[in-house]
């Protein structure tokens, strides 16, 4: 209650309320003597106070609106022109009333007087003054000469003469008296009942100045005499000489009535002046009320109307923000409430579609999400095309297929791919080729020979997409070309074996029967020639039986036994087998001790004996044959490799068989199968692994290097690999 | 409190008011505070304007009181003094225009008392109307309570005579108390509270019409019956 009071509006309506009384009761108090002393001076001052209140409160709706219009706060533009308004409306009135009010007041105050009217009244005053003046002189003439005579008889004269005199002088009563009013004697016309009127004491004023003085009452309640008092000096005093006379009823009447009338009118002339001042004065307050609490109140409703629109402004302000969470509080149920209810519905309806596309965005986010992670783990390699055949995604797969970070190069065209990795060229031509035939959907399988001459066999599949884009998947089948090769190889193996092997037997038997049975009865030359013949048939099939073995062995390798090996212990293990050998001279360099690798501890003691035994062979030419051994950790992928490489200085690969080194029955030695490396090869890809043979640049010799994945390490090998890279 | 926007309830009446009673309780203190500060800071220019306003606008060297003298007389104190009244020429103007003047002669008698709020014992008050006749020359002094009348032939003399005050009765001896100080103060004012209404508000706000002495301040003692006060 208290507070609702006490709030804007209401306290300055209160005010206003003080203000009107404050100003009636300045009226009413100026019109009453009693309450005018105790009053005006409060009543100003409060009236004062609420008026500087009023413009305070004016003021700082002024700064207020003008801070808003400076911060160009929505509808702080109206609120100026409606208060403009407002106040014209009001204020331009009041002042038209105000100003004809005054010249109104100020015409008919001025009309009550009347210049003919004034100049009879001041005429008939001049007229009573000279008359009155006229008597006054004659008396005082008369009196005079009474006192020239007292005083010349002033120790002779008898009291009783006084009666003389005043018959003589023709007045009513005279009486002779000191100046401190003792009366020496006196004489009236009334005899019987004579009581001397003695003068008062102020009337005795002029003659202690020296001056004789006539007075006449014009009063109601005054006894209607002329007063002459004459002074009569003697030595360092003097006496009192007091005539009186009646003036007649009419003429008292006359005069007086005369001396009201004119001191009326006097009055009232003279108070027109005043009059005008004050009713200037109360108007001018009363204006400057009305000014002040229309210029308040223009600003209180041009505020009040132009709130809505500010929180409309504001709501529309945090729409366009984003923001749909701030409902406009309804305040009247007016147009404007119609509007902000309306908004208020918008606002809501906006806010569930923005939910609404939230929702379906953080869909198409998850599933792209989804579709990421599943691309990201596919074997395959996938790259998407723009209509503008740039680049627009592609997963981790294809950056490992092609070997070039082909996220660095999304929104540029395939072709960049070829600065990082010129060997891609021929890939890439093919691919865009392939699209600018517009051929909607393409499979072919591509060689991609590296730059190490390595040949990565990649089966590329296009597609064309809805908006003219391609979607490229790549997928690299080497291993599957070559379990295919391999398995082919075993197939030929098995049967060469079995085909071949069947045979075999019964002709190196026959040919044992054959120089059993007729070596004995033949002559010398003929048993040498069948000796000779049925050897080389023995030594032969024994040879192919060998040869049929080894087919054999490659064909039907036994299951792998996986355990986990020091690679590095085993290396060193073949190899001290080979120590007695004074041709060979072994050179290590080995840096992964402690290393295991998942392994076959046999095929691998394979390999490691079938590269030696290699080098031996093929270093027939050297007098000494070094061979060195080099290990060291790899890291790609986020998996540990270990490098194990072996380079001898013999005359190194032929360069026409260096392509296809590790395919059976590729082979430059007499008497070999072809199957060494191929088996090696075989064994390293069981293992997981990988094998590359080359020549050495600067140098003759062969260089092969295995690439093995790590399993785990036994010292902190990893760690420091890791530090130090 | 917020409402969401796939909440199906969204901004219902509840809401709404809790939005309205936030509107409304965003600073009530503080406009409560400014108001009550604003009584507060007015009552204080009122108190202020109440003792500024007049001293601004009183003529005190006009009307003077010159001298004044407490004696015993009888069982009483009597007092003499002695006014100057000069009046302005605003108010000699309305005096020969017709218009009555009120002269008042205010008289308080106090018992003083340290460190707080004298006594007011007594207080006495005599008005005295001076009025011009033109056709007769005269001015008239009338005692408003007695209504004696007295004639003058110019103004200077009636001023003469109520600038002149002896023997004026002032209190009984016997309300004086022998052990406590007592002092009189006298002041003379034209009382514009007797002005024709049309006039008085111009008086109330010119200094040529608020005509007023200071206060003549006179210490006075319970002394043996016929020595002299002062």
């Amino acid at each position: 209650m208290i507070r609702l009071l006490f709030s804007g509006p209401t306290a300055v309506f209160i005010m206003l309320l003080m203000l009107f009384f404050s100003l009636r009761m300045i009226s009413s108090a100026s019109m009453d003597a009693e309450q005018f002393q105790q009053f005006y001076y409060l009543l100003l001052a409060v009236n004062l106070v609420i008026l500087i209140m009023l413009a305070f409160f004016i003021a700082r709706q002024g700064w207020r609106l003008l801070h808003q219009l400076r911060q160009h706060v929505a509808g702080s533009r109206l609120t100026l022109r409606m208060v403009i308004i407002f106040v014209s409306l009001a204020v331009l009135p009041a002042l038209t009333v105000y100003s004809f009010s005054i010249q109104f007041i100020h015409r008919s105050i001025d009309s009550w007087f009347d210049v003919t009217v004034e100049q009879a009244l001041e005429d008939a005053m001049d007229l009573s003054r000279s008359a009155m003046a006229e008597k006054k002189k004659t008396m005082l003439r008369q009196i005079r000469r009474l006192s020239d005579e007292i005083l010349v008889n002033l120790n002779t004269l008898p009291i009783s003469s006084l009666r003389e005199l005043r018959e003589k002088s023709g007045v009513d009563e005279v009486t002779l008296m000191t100046s401190g009013r003792r009366v020496l004697g006196s004489s009236s016309i009334d005899e019987e009942e004579f009581v001397p009127d003695l003068p008062g004491a102020e009337l005795l004023l002029p003659l202690q100045q020296g001056r004789d003085h006539v007075v006449l009452d014009l009063s109601d309640d005054a006894d209607r005499m002329i007063r002459v008092l004459v002074r009569i000096p003697i030595k360092n005093d003097f006496l009192v000489l007091q005539a009186m006379t009646p003036l007649s009823e009419r003429q008292h009447r006359l005069a007086a009535s005369v001396q009201q009338a004119y001191s009326e009118y006097k009055g009232l002339v003279y108070l027109r002046k005043p009059l005008k001042l004050s009713f200037t004065l109360t108007l001018s307050l009363v204006l400057l009320l009305g000014v002040l609490s229309a210029v308040w109140a223009a600003f209180f409703s041009a505020r009040r109307i132009a709130a809505p629109l500010r929180d409309l402004a504001e709501g529309t302000r945090a729409v366009a923000e984003g923001d749909y969470h701030k409902p406009i509080p309804l305040l009247n149920d007016d147009d404007f409430g119609v509007l902000i209810q309306s908004f208020n519905k918008m606002m809501r309806r906006l806010a569930k579609t923005h939910n609404a596309l939230q929702e379906s965005h953080q869909q198409a986010k998850q599933q792209r999400d989804y579709l990421e992670v599943v691309l990201n783990n596919l074997s395959s390699g996938i790259i998407s095309l723009s209509p503008k055949k740039e680049i627009r995604t592609s997963n981790p797969e294809a950056s490992l297929i092609l070997g070039v970070a082909v996220e660095q190069y999304h929104g540029t065209s395939l072709f960049q791919l070829t600065k990082e990795k010129p060997e891609l060229e021929a890939l890439i031509r093919w691919i865009m080729s392939s699209i600018q035939n517009r051929v909607q959907c393409w499979t072919e399988e591509v060689t991609l020979t590296e730059a190490d001459g390595a040949k990565t066999n990649l089966l590329c599949r296009g597609n064309s997409l809805v908006d003219g884009g391609y979607v490229i998947v790549i997928e690299n089948v080497t291993s599957l070309v070559q379990a295919q090769r391999d398995a082919a190889w075993g197939e030929v193996a098995r049967r060469l074996a079995h085909e071949i092997k069947n045979p075999l037997t019964p002709i190196q038997l026959s040919a044992e029967r054959l120089r059993h049975k007729y070596l004995k009865t033949m002559d010398k030359k003929d048993a040498e020639t069948l000796d000779r013949l049925t050897a080389t048939i023995i030594n032969q099939v024994d040879s192919m039986k060998e040869m049929v073995k080894a087919f054999s062995e490659y064909a039907k390798m036994p299951d792998l036994a996986m355990q986990p090996l020091e690679i590095e212990k085993l290396l060193l293990e073949v190899a001290d087998l080979y120590r007695s050998n004074n041709k060979l001279d072994i050179q290590y360099d080995l840096d992964i001790s402690g290393t295991l690798v998942k392994a076959d501890q046999g095929r691998l003691r394979q390999v490691f004996h079938n590269l030696i035994k290699n080098t031996l062979e093929a270093a027939t030419q050297q007098d000494k044959i070094i061979l060195k051994v080099q290990t060291r950790l790899l890291q790609a992928h986020n998996q540990f490799f270990c490098l194990l490489e072996l380079s001898d200085n013999g005359p190194g690969f032929p360069e026409d068989l260096l392509t296809n080194i590790f395919d059976p029955y590729v082979t430059n030695k007499p008497k070999g199968t072809g199957l060494g490396l191929a088996i090696v090869k075989k064994i390293i890809e069981e293992h997981g692994g990988s094998i590359v043979a080359e020549n050495l640049v600067r140098e003759s010799g062969a260089h092969i290097v295995i690439k093995l994945p790590v399993a785990s390490m036994l010292n902190k090998k990893s760690e420091n690999f890791e530090e130090t890279q | 409190m917020t409402y969401r926007a796939n909440d199906k309830s969204v901004v219902d009446n509840n809401e709404m008011t809790s939005c309205l009673e936030r509107r409304f309780k965003c600073c009530p203190d503080y406009r409560y505070l400014s108001i009550v500060l604003f009584i507060i800071v007015g009552s204080v220019f009122v108190v202020l304007l109440l003792n500024i306003l007049p001293h601004l606008i009183i003529d005190n060297k006009n009307f003077q009181v010159v001298s004044v003298r407490a004696y015993s007389l009888q069982s009483s104190i009597a007092i003499d003094a002695t006014l100057q009244l000069d009046f302005s020429h605003e108010v000699i103007d309305a005096l020969e225009n017709g218009i009555p003047l009120t002269i008042a002669v205010e008289v308080q008698v106090f018992r003083e008392r340290s460190g707080w709020f004298d006594v007011l014992i007594k207080e006495s008050r005599q008005l005295f109307e001076l009025r011009y006749h033109p056709l007769t020359d005269v001015h008239e002094v009338t005692n408003v309570a007695t209504n004696e009348r007295y004639s003058f032939s110019s103004r200077q003399d009636a001023m003469a005579v109520l600038g002149t005050i002896r023997g004026a009765y002032l209190l009984e001896y016997q309300v004086l108390n022998k052990n406590k100080a007592y002092f009189i103060q006298i002041r003379t004012l034209l009382d514009i509270s007797y002005l024709p209404a049309e006039l008085r508000q111009v008086a109330a706000l010119s200094s040529s019409w608020r005509l007023e002495s200071s206060w003549y301040r006179l210490a006075i003692n319970h002394r043996t019956k016929k020595e002299q006060i002062e």
